[in-house]
């Protein structure tokens, strides 16, 4: 892999806001734009696009940035997990030649626009389990959903409340070192976080992951032109996608806790030859905070079961073992459907991340989590 | 107990032909599954086939209608009809006795008193039009 690895060449992000007043043709625009600048090249340059799901499609870009010739487009299916399993089929493209420059792009007025209800309907799957068993019963959002693998792993390994509230208020106070955060400025106590009003018990209001106005963008060349940038290239070292077990369905996974991640984690870690012990910081897609316990434990950072004590010890804030999010990711930072991880993992390699620069950093890992449990990881190296 | 039948919640499809062996199951005072004859495998949610095999012709047979509860939700949110004026509410899912499923319903009670491992036993409840709809309710036994 090494030989024909793909890198990133260029990120851009727009302001995050409640309210953008922006169409989300233009936020994406305006990402587009910038991320082909950061990468040092002109828009003709682009000619793969890889959209999201709900949101501008590649044919709008292609008009808004009068692209001639486009060639390879691609839409990943993974709700969330969708941008970074869309790395691995931007890298696929370029190495294979299909492609030379690839954009991954994802604009939504995730607040002010289509909120989170509104776009579920069009994106997960098992529509008729969801609506012939789930919502006749009372379930029927990603909070309920994944509060009862939270209950069950509070049942079963003994994570508790105050472990949810530390992920929050840790992602918080790194939010709290980003001007570019939704949450800048805005601290967060336990007493806070614990008196937050309950959504989906255990989760609370500050359990729950940022509504977003915004775009990213994330430009893939080939690892050949890394000496023509003007910014350090970010190496593809390894992306892997998985699924769980009974991917339709979470209640009646027999291990209860497997994800997508589960099994895309390994197939990442070979192919980029490196473990989890290598990594320096880790954007865990952060929709909850009991999700980032569980993607902690299901990627190998921390066995199963002792995610919850690994937070409360501190081990992911800035300075120490394994920081998390330094940008206060989609709890504090803002919710661009993770691809705004992927670009602090480029900002922080690059070093170039001011008071929130995790020193060192030349490994990092990026999950992507989606839907029900779909996983992607990506291991990106500097 | 909160009365499901006079709210205005999402109704199923209960002519859905993967599901409506369940409906019928429900109108009948039984939790039904479907079960391949090929594997033996209890096939829940239900699906059109027995899971690895493509085995279509599938057997609706009764289950256990007790069990112990497994995980739980508290809801204090929701968009959907009905269920928005009765919050808080519990979302029960149950394991059900002696076979390897996990059915999730309505827990028809103070969602204060879910607790790890409690008993449970199916309800039924009459939504009119052939709609049972399964409610989790505490063993009084």
């Amino acid at each position: 892999m090494t030989e024909q690895a793909a890198i990133i060449a260029g990120v851009a992000q727009t302001d995050f806001s409640k309210a953008s007043g922006r169409s989300v043709q233009q936020l994406a625009l305006e990402a587009a734009f910038a991320a082909i600048a950061d990468a040092g090249l002109t828009p003709a340059d682009i000619d793969g696009l890889m959209p999201y799901k709900i949101g501008p499609t590649a044919e709008d870009l292609i008009a808004g940035l009068g692209l001639e010739d486009v060639r390879f487009t691609n839409v990943s299916h993974m709700g969330g997990a969708s941008p970074v399993a869309s790395l691995r089929t931007a890298a696929l493209a370029v190495q294979a030649g299909l492609a030379n420059a690839v954009m991954v792009f994802v604009a939504r007025n995730g607040r002010s626009g289509a909120r989170v209800a509104a776009r579920l309907g069009a994106q997960v799957p098992g529509t008729s389990l969801r609506e012939g068993l789930e919502q006749p019963i009372g379930l029927s959002t990603p909070a309920q959903w994944y509060s009862l693998m939270a209950r069950r792993h509070m049942i079963e390994y003994g994570t508790t409340r105050e472990q949810l509230g530390t992920v929050a208020i840790t992602m918080r106070e790194h939010a709290l070192l980003n001007p570019d955060a939704m949450m800048y400025g805005r601290p967060l106590t336990m007493e806070q976080y614990a008196s937050s009003k309950p959504i989906a018990d255990p989760y609370l209001m500050f359990d729950c992951c940022l509504e977003t106005d915004g775009a990213c963008a994330v430009v893939v060349t080939r690892a050949e032109r890394s000496d023509s940038l003007p910014h350090k290239a970010v190496r593809i070292a390894g992306v892997a996608e998985g699924h769980s077990d009974n991917a339709d369905d979470i209640i009646n996974r027999r291990d209860f806790f497997n994800l997508g991640l589960t099994k895309a984690a390994p197939r990442a870690y070979a192919l980029a030859g490196l473990t989890a012990k290598d990594v320096d910081l880790a954007l865990i897609y952060d929709c909850f905070t009991f999700e980032v316990i569980q993607q902690l434990e299901e990627a190998g950072f921390v066995p199963r079961g002792e995610g919850g004590a690994f937070v409360q010890d501190g081990h992911i804030a800035l300075g120490g073992s394994l920081p998390v999010n330094p940008h206060g990711g989609l709890l504090s930072q803002g919710h661009i459907a993770g691809i705004n991880h992927i670009v602090e993992a480029v900002v922080q390699l690059r070093g170039d991340a001011n008071d929130r620069q995790v020193t060192g950093a030349e490994v990092a890992a990026v999950t992507g989590w989606g839907d029900l449990g779909d996983g992607s990881l990506a291991i990106l190296t500097v | 107990m909160i009365d499901l039948a006079s709210l205005d919640i999402p109704r199923p499809d209960i002519t859905d032909r993967d599901l409506a062996g369940f409906w019928e199951g429900t109108a009948a005072g039984e939790l039904r599954v479907p079960r391949s004859k090929v594997t033996g495998e209890h096939i829940w949610p239900p699906r059109p086939s027995a899971v690895g095999v493509g085995d279509y012709d599938l057997e609706w047979v009764a289950v256990p209608s007790s069990g112990e509860l497994f995980t739980w939700t508290v809801v204090h949110q929701t968009g959907l009809k009905g269920y928005s004026g009765i919050t808080p509410y519990g979302v029960a899912v149950v394991q059900l006795d002696d076979v390897p499923v996990r059915m999730a319903g309505f827990a028809d009670f103070d969602p204060a008193e879910l607790e790890a491992g409690m008993r449970l036993t199916a309800g039924f409840v009459d939504l009119g039009e052939g709609v049972h709809l399964l409610v989790w309710r505490k063993d009084e036994g």
